[in-house]
């Protein structure tokens, strides 16, 4: 199945899903709050990109699921980082600040 | 990937219902969870739920990007290809009305034909084994006899010299008259050693079968009845068996009756072993070696090859020929045969089914090269639509696992549809099928002819899928680039419509021109002049009691008193007997004679002709002209000196250029007596229409009285309603004498022809059929290309293009499809019309006129076809094109 989507684009939303993860377990629409948060509003994950997100990490093994109790006392499906996760966030993080040195030295930031 | 065999396999096939619950319940929460923030937000409850729906989008969708990203495998989401094909067919009920149409009547023409096709040709014979089951004739090539029977004495030698056969069993058949099942019945008899039904595997469905000891010389007579015989004139009593009833004068039991069975070798009514036959223990018959009235069947040898028994009995022929040396003249030559039953019973219907097979097989290529360009158009449509998603990261087998599922599912509902139409097609072609092969009464529904719709419903599925996916497949990127406007963009998806209607013209000229030569032969055999006049006769057959008529003079006076008795009814013009009823096959009598001084060397064959007898009113009757001397009259009595008339066409050959009138001639062997020709009568086309007619002599009644005859009635008006007087008329001579087949000659006539006109018609059909689909094909195409390019047309009439300019314009370029469909079709038809030779009459496959016929219909069609939707062009409004471009 080919697939035409920028990879950067798609390798950026895993980074943030599992970075948000890394701070705490959370269920999908608390990561797509956290994340609109911590970017100031900058930042808008769709749903449609979401989901597909979370069930494809999970799928790699990299994050897991398990269902709980919202703060509101609201059954959901709470996402956890496995060690897998944890290994390719740092490995993401690391790729990320690599590149937007690259940038930034090639747009004449640094 | 790291889940391994079972994680990543078998668990979504098992958990699917519980992934999907999952999903909803996980996305469900989601939707609260905004919803209550919205709320806390101070939002109404209403507008806070719109809003989170808003924020959301399309539950489906984004359920539908989780199942991709689940990587799961496309077997496993049929169920949701399958709901969303649904979903997007449910928005076009025209589109998949046609498409289901096209491919039901395609695939309902194939069920139908198959159905015949499989139950004739290719299923066994419903005998256990039946690939060892044989019939042995014997021929004389040397005199030009192709098949001369088996006397009862060759039949035992065969037996005895041949280690081919596990065993060999005599059949004939006669008609006797029965008494005790109510009234008088004449019957179709089939005589056969007792372990006839044995040899082919048969059990009887109630009582028992023939034994050995009713063979026996003392033995009771005993009768088998026919399932048919039993159901029709019995109302399937279930008390048969064990009844007494007469035939031949003497008491028959009946022991049994058989399961239905294919009507073979004759439509049997009942059946008698060998010994209850008075013909057959006729002294002459068991003992000379020409006695040949058999016809025999065998069973091979599990193992043996057709070709191994057939190099045994040559060997046995041989014999035979040196043992017997005066039975089996050296001019004459002998030669036995085996042929295969299943071949034997086939041989008539196989060329006619297998024409209509691959006719069918041409209209479903039509009907799925119509409904993959509807699919293509509808694509074509979307194709925006298509190209979004694509650039979007729809994967390209994605969008074609979409398109195989909706072309699956519309074929699926062809498919249906298609059995329902075919259920009905078959009942009609079941009973036309009797007319070839005594194996039409054995056709049914099972489940080959199941897995042959759905064989035929994937091959429409792929077509149909495929096509499209081919044509677009390079176009949908490019069709992104251009501007906002619809328009027919992608050159691919057009080429290939195209393609598409041309393929499906050149397809369906074949089947036209096969129609084509079909009704023309017909219409020729139609216009056969058969030498006598159908019009305003009845007739019927009677077949005298053996035993109460055993000799000449009482024959003779019983058909004396019925023309006496008829003559007086009202409205009678001629009374006439004949032996059988002109275009029929069924009684062929023939003989060799010698011609008085003319001298024929010892071991040279002697010629031959047919043998008919006629009464004085015969040729009147029907109108069979008196082409010199003189006919019969009432003097030709069984006394008077022998006389004879014959036909032009044996006057022809034996007296070339000479008076035949006062010629004498005497039938095969020195002790007959001389017959003097005293008149010549027109040619009749005795057994068939397309054969021309056979020399023949016609003896007057008088001299040689009938046991078997038909009656002939000519009337002043409508003949059929002399009917019943005919038939009281018989009973008021003999209460018990059954009479059968009472009709026209009209319809004699009229029945002979009816198999040629089942095959024209289908065929006729068929290529109605072919036609108005690619008529359909072409129409939409012109429809299509009229709408995608109003902008261009428009401009053009803006210009000062006449609207008539711009009719033609589109108007030629589809006919010019047309033309090259024509072209490709003449070139197929004449290639495919070989096929067809075997059933033309006096119509060569290459006929110009129907050829120059069917395409200028073709032409017509197709030009309709295009002007209807074409003319749409004068229509548009040059300032509203311009204004839209």
């Amino acid at each position: 199945m080919a697939d035409a989507r920028p990879d950067l684009l798609q390798g950026t939303l895993d980074a943030l899903i599992l970075k948000t993860l890394s701070q705490g377990d959370n269920h999908g629409w608390g990561i797509a709050q956290r994340i609109q948060q911590v970017s100031q509003d900058v930042l808008q994950v769709g749903q449609g990109s979401l989901y597909p997100a979370l069930y494809r990490l999970e799928e790699d093994g990299l994050i897991a699921s398990e269902w709980g109790q919202s703060e509101n006392n609201r059954r959901a499906k709470f996402y956890r980082l496995t060690r897998a996760g944890r290994e390719r966030l740092a490995a993401d993080t690391a790729d990320w600040q690599r590149l937007s040195a690259a940038v930034d030295r090639v747009l004449g930031l640094a | 990937m790291k889940r391994g065999f079972f994680g990543r396999v078998l668990r979504p096939l098992f958990e699917r219902r519980a992934v999907e619950r999952e999903m909803d319940a996980e996305l469900r929460a989601h939707l609260e969870m905004e919803y209550e923030q919205n709320l806390a937000r101070g939002l109404a409850p209403d507008e806070a739920r719109r809003r989170a729906q808003l924020a959301f989008g399309s539950v489906d969708a984004v359920k539908d990007a989780c199942r991709d990203r689940r990587r799961v495998s496309p077997l496993f989401d049929l169920g949701g290809d399958l709901r969303r094909a649904g979903r997007s067919l449910r928005g076009s009920p025209g589109y998949v009305g046609a498409v289901v149409l096209t491919l039901a009547l395609g695939l309902g023409a194939n069920t139908a034909i198959f159905s015949v096709v499989h139950g004739v040709l290719i299923r066994p014979l419903p005998f256990p084994a039946a690939g060892e089951l044989v019939r042995l004739a014997q021929s004389e090539p040397l005199s030009g006899e192709t098949e001369i029977g088996v006397s009862p004495t060759e039949l035992a030698d065969y037996d005895a010299r041949v280690g081919a056969f596990a065993e060999l069993a005599e059949y004939h058949s006669m008609a006797f008259g029965l008494l005790g099942f109510g009234e008088p019945r004449r019957v179709q008899t089939g005589v056969v050693s007792a372990h006839y039904f044995d040899l082919l595997g048969v059990e009887v469905a109630q009582g028992r079968g023939f034994r050995a000891d009713d063979q026996g010389h003392a033995a009771e007579p005993v009768l088998l009845l026919s399932d048919d015989f039993w159901r029709r004139e019995l109302g399937a009593d279930p008390d048969v068996v064990g009844r007494l009833v007469e035939m031949n004068d003497h008491k028959h039991r009946v022991v049994g009756v058989l399961p239905p069975l294919p009507a073979w070798p004759d439509d049997n009514d009942v059946w008698m072993p060998v010994s209850a036959c008075p013909f057959r223990n006729r002294e002459q018959v068991r003992t000379r070696r020409d006695a040949r009235m058999l016809a025999v069947i065998g069973r091979l040898r599990p193992g043996t090859s057709v070709a191994a028994g057939q190099a045994e009995l040559d060997a046995a022929a041989a014999a035979l020929v040196r043992d017997h040396p005066d039975a089996y003249p050296a001019s004459r030559g002998l030669r036995a045969q085996l042929r295969p039953l299943h071949e034997e019973l086939t041989a008539d219907a196989r060329t006619p089914l297998l024409v209509l097979l691959a006719t069918a097989g041409l209209v479903l290529l039509v009907a799925c090269g119509n409904a993959a360009n509807l699919m293509l158009a509808r694509l074509l449509r979307r194709e925006r639509e298509l190209a979004v998603r694509a650039a979007l990261g729809a994967g390209r087998l994605r969008l074609f696992r979409e398109l195989l599922v909706e072309a699956a599912l519309l074929a699926g509902l062809g498919g249906l549809a298609g059995l329902a139409l075919g259920a009905l097609g078959y009942q009609l072609l079941a009973g036309w099928v009797a007319g070839f092969t005594p194996r039409g009464t054995e056709l049914g529904v099972d489940l080959a002819l199941v897995g042959w719709s759905a064989l035929l419903v994937l091959v429409s599925t792929l077509t149909l899928a495929a096509v499209p996916a081919f044509a677009l497949a390079p176009d949908v990127a490019a069709s992104l680039r251009q501007d906002g406007r619809s328009g027919g963009a992608a050159p691919g998806g057009v080429r290939a419509r195209a393609g598409l209607v041309v393929a499906q013209l050149a397809f369906a000229f074949v089947v036209l021109v096969g129609a084509g030569l079909l009704l023309r032969s017909l219409a020729r055999l139609e216009g056969v002049v058969p030498g006598f006049t159908a019009h305003n006769v009845v007739t019927a057959r009677l077949s005298l009691d053996w035993t109460k008529y055993a000799d000449g003079p009482s024959r003779a006076a019983f058909h004396e008193r019925l023309l006496a008795k008829l003559r007086e009814l009202p409205g009678v013009t001629a009374v006439a007997v004949s032996q059988a009823v002109p275009l029929n096959q069924t009684f062929q009598f023939d003989g060799r004679f010698r011609v008085e001084g003319r001298d024929v060397a010892a071991d040279a064959p002697l010629p031959r002709a047919d043998i008919r007898v006629a009464s004085p009113d015969y040729f009147r009757a029907l109108a069979v002209p008196l082409v010199r001397g003189r006919g019969f009259t009432a003097d030709d009595g069984a006394d008077s000196p022998r006389v004879a008339l014959v036909n032009e066409a044996l006057a022809r050959r034996e007296w070339r250029g000479q008076d035949p009138l006062g010629r004498r001639f005497r039938f095969d062997g020195d002790q007959a007596p001389w017959i003097e020709v005293v008149g010549v009568v027109g040619d009749v086309r005795q057994y068939r229409l397309s054969d021309d007619a056979t020399p023949a002599f016609y003896l007057p009644l008088a001299q040689q009285p009938l046991l078997d005859a038909s009656i002939f009635v000519k009337a002043t008006g409508d003949a059929s309603a002399l009917s019943r007087p005919l038939v009281a008329a018989v009973h008021t001579i003999d209460p018990t004498q059954p009479v059968a087949r009472v009709r026209t000659l009209e319809d004699v006539r009229r029945e002979s022809l009816a198999p040629a006109r089942v095959v024209a018609t289908l065929l006729g059909l068929f290529a109605a059929l072919a036609l108005g689909v690619s008529a359909a094909g072409i129409g939409g195409l012109t429809a299509y290309s009229v709408s995608a390019r109003t902008r261009e047309l428009g401009l053009r009439l803006a210009l000062g293009a006449r609207p008539a300019q711009v009719l033609g314009l589109v108007l030629r370029e589809h006919l010019r499809l047309a033309t090259l469909g024509l072209c490709l079709g003449l070139f197929g038809a004449f290639f495919a019309s070989r096929a067809l030779e075997q059933l033309l009459f006096d119509v060569g496959r290459g006929d110009p006129l129907t050829y120059g016929l069917v395409a200028l219909l073709f032409l017509a069609v197709a030009a309709v076809a295009c002007l209807l939707p074409a003319r749409r062009v004068t229509g548009v409004d040059p300032l509203h094109a311009l204004r839209e471009a």
